[in-house]
């Protein structure tokens, strides 16, 4: 199966530290919508230090935000200096890289390479609940045996039959695989679970089938 | 035995215990003054506290609807006998025209002529008054009147009583608090072995927030998954923890989780060999529910003063109060910032010297936790370092403006 949702924002979560200069960005997660905060917070100008640069395939600059810095709390004593961004983006037409800058240097740079879709290698190699070896509670899925780009990743979500929430198991993975233990939905007799290939800024679900938790 | 005729017409027998068999007892109306002490003439009441998480003397802190709620008749006992046991009734209705429910005492009250004199005092003892869970209908948004209906000799008869008979207690609808618990298991390169929360330490604390934060309920959703690092841990471990659970709240938020929920991770200590500090990723100043924090867990032995199975409860709580726009009063001195120049109590304390204000936890069956007061000078606000924590007046009003603003900010537009 595949879906391909309208993608209009990203979801950026990047790491840097003021002090050293150092950080890079976690993930990209394309989204239907904002899934920050910030749009209502009321939160302060971003620092202007750090900047989410927006460029095309030519690496030319069309757009860019100051994202709040989260500095994290129960520090030891000194001023905080690391800090979290969870920066949603705007999709534009032509956006090809993110990179993040840091007193005008660039520290991480997202750029994800062409990739074409898996859905025929994962349906040919993938397995859809196995239990494994010894432990019949952990149940294998999907499949290692895919070709890995740089920038894109795998998500792999699950919805019980007692539920209406799509829960995320894995995430920014560079290859679909995972374990699905079932003790982490009590009273469910079934599972969807879905595949989803992040690449770049668009998502597609690869694969999503119901497997049986008893 | 004997029979006789009582006006009803059906005969009764009257048993004469044999002296062979002194367990069998005459039926009595009346329990003998021999076993319930000499009853007192009149008692007094001296006040009635309606309490929830923290309360001050005047109840001046805000009673959330719909929240688990304890009321405490102050009954004075330096004129009674120590050793008479009193019991009694409330009688509770939103208007004095409305009907009324009766509410029983929660056992009974020991008297204690010895007792300390001060109310101040005898209210960290939660022994020291006639207790009363409100029944779940009765602390419905809008005011509750509570009269003492009748005080008792436990079996005996009832006593008078003067005194504060009645108060009005006000409550306030309050927004539930909804959290993601994430436990990120984790391998250990140096053993070989697999770490993640037990069942414990989720519900320690899951039951910590529905007994202390400004909330009637708590929607709680947990699960375990692989986390993105791995042990031995170093000082990027909390980030990457934080990072991944941010991820994880994005994807869940864009396929329909309420934009509301906080997300929390728990990671395991190993029984102490692996302790990842804990983390809020940021203190907003305004609204902001996609914070998200992690929490070490593990069991305490003596961590903070707590000799419990988990401490998982304060310490997430803790952190899960920054990702509220909480900071640190700054206790103890030098262990920590003190960044919240609001913070109104000494030493970090749920109250200063006059003792106005006193803890109470109800207490939870299923872990076995009592119901309790917790003396306002020897508890410590959670957002300190210090130990024996529980929430302070002012903590329990900001987290509770907080999640007022984020319910109104954030509610997922209908379809």
């Amino acid at each position: 199966m595949v879906e391909a949702p309208t993608n209009a924002y990203a979801h950026v979560i990047a790491n840097i530290d003021v002090s050293s200069g150092q950080g890079g960005i976690d993930y990209v997660l394309p989204s239907r919508k904002r899934t920050g905060s910030d749009r209502l917070a009321g939160a302060a100008p971003g620092d202007p230090q750090v900047r989410l640069v927006l460029k095309d395939a030519a690496g030319k600059e069309i757009g860019g935000v100051h994202p709040e810095l989260r500095f994290e709390a129960c520090d030891d004593g000194e001023k905080p200096h690391r800090a979290l961004i969870q920066q949603d983006v705007e999709l534009s037409e032509g956006l090809a890289q993110v990179d993040l800058e840091f007193d005008g240097k660039t520290v991480d740079t997202f750029r994800p390479e062409q990739a074409g879709p898996i859905d025929e290698q994962f349906r040919e190699t993938a397995s859809w609940g196995l239990p494994l070896p010894g432990d019949p509670d952990k149940l294998a899925l999907g499949t290692g045996k895919v070709t890995t780009h740089s920038g894109v990743s795998y998500m792999v979500q699950a919805k019980p039959d007692n539920s209406d929430q799509w829960q995320t198991l894995s995430i920014g993975k560079s290859t679909p695989e995972f374990v699905v233990d079932k003790n982490q939905f009590p009273g469910a007799s079934s599972l969807d679970v879905r595949v989803t290939q992040n690449a770049g800024f668009e998502s597609r679900t690869v694969d999503e089938r119901t497997i049986k938790l008893e | 035995m004997t029979s006789k005729r009582n006006k009803s017409g059906m005969a009764r027998a009257q048993i004469q215990p044999p002296e062979s068999n002194p367990y069998v007892a005459p039926s009595r109306r009346r329990v003998d003054s021999e076993l319930t002490g000499p009853a007192p003439s009149q008692v007094a009441i001296q006040a009635i506290e309606v309490c929830q998480a923290i309360q001050s003397i005047d109840g001046s802190v805000t009673l959330v609807a719909d929240k688990a709620t304890l009321v405490r008749v102050h009954i004075d006992q330096s004129s009674l006998a120590s050793g008479v046991r009193l019991t009694g009734e409330l009688k509770v209705r939103t208007s004095i025209g409305a009907p009324a429910t009766y509410v029983p005492a929660l056992g009974d009250l020991t008297v204690d002529s010895q007792a300390p004199s001060t109310r101040l005092d005898q209210r960290n003892a939660i022994q020291s008054s006639l207790n009363f869970r409100l029944p779940s209908g009765a602390t419905k948004t809008g005011e509750l009147l509570v009269e003492v209906n009748r005080i008792w000799l436990a079996g005996g008869d009832d006593v008078k009583f003067t005194g504060t008979k009645e108060v009005s207690a006000t409550f306030v609808s309050a927004p539930p608090l909804r959290l993601r618990c994430i436990g990120l298991r984790y391998r250990d390169n140096s053993t070989g072995q697999t770490h993640a929360p037990d069942a414990v330490h989720f519900a320690y604390l899951r039951s910590f927030l529905e007994r202390a934060y400004p909330v009637p309920s708590v929607e709680w959703t947990q699960i375990v998954v692989d986390a993105d690092f791995t042990a031995p841990f170093n000082d990027q471990t909390v980030l990457k923890a934080n990072a991944q659970i941010a991820a994880i709240r994005s994807s869940e938020v864009n396929n329909g989780m309420d934009p509301r929920t906080h997300y929390l991770a728990l990671v395991d200590d190993a029984r102490g060999k692996n302790f990842m500090r804990g983390r809020a990723m940021g203190i907003p100043a305004a609204a902001a529910p996609d914070t998200v924090a992690s929490s070490p867990c593990g069991v305490p032995n003596g961590f903070a003063g707590d000799n419990d199975l988990s401490y998982s409860d304060w310490y997430g709580a803790h952190e899960l109060g920054h990702t509220f726009g909480r900071y640190h009063p700054g206790f103890p001195p030098g262990a920590q910032d003190a960044s919240d120049k609001d913070f109104p109590y000494q030493n970090g304390q749920l109250s200063n010297a006059d003792q106005k204000f006193v803890g109470y936890d109800l207490g939870d069956s299923t872990l076995g936790i009592p119901l309790q007061a917790l003396s306002g000078t020897h508890h410590h606000d959670l957002m300190t370092y210090a130990e024996r924590q529980w929430i302070c007046a002012h903590t329990f009003e900001a987290i509770r403006s907080r999640l007022i603003e984020e319910d109104q900010q954030f509610a997922p537009s209908i379809a």
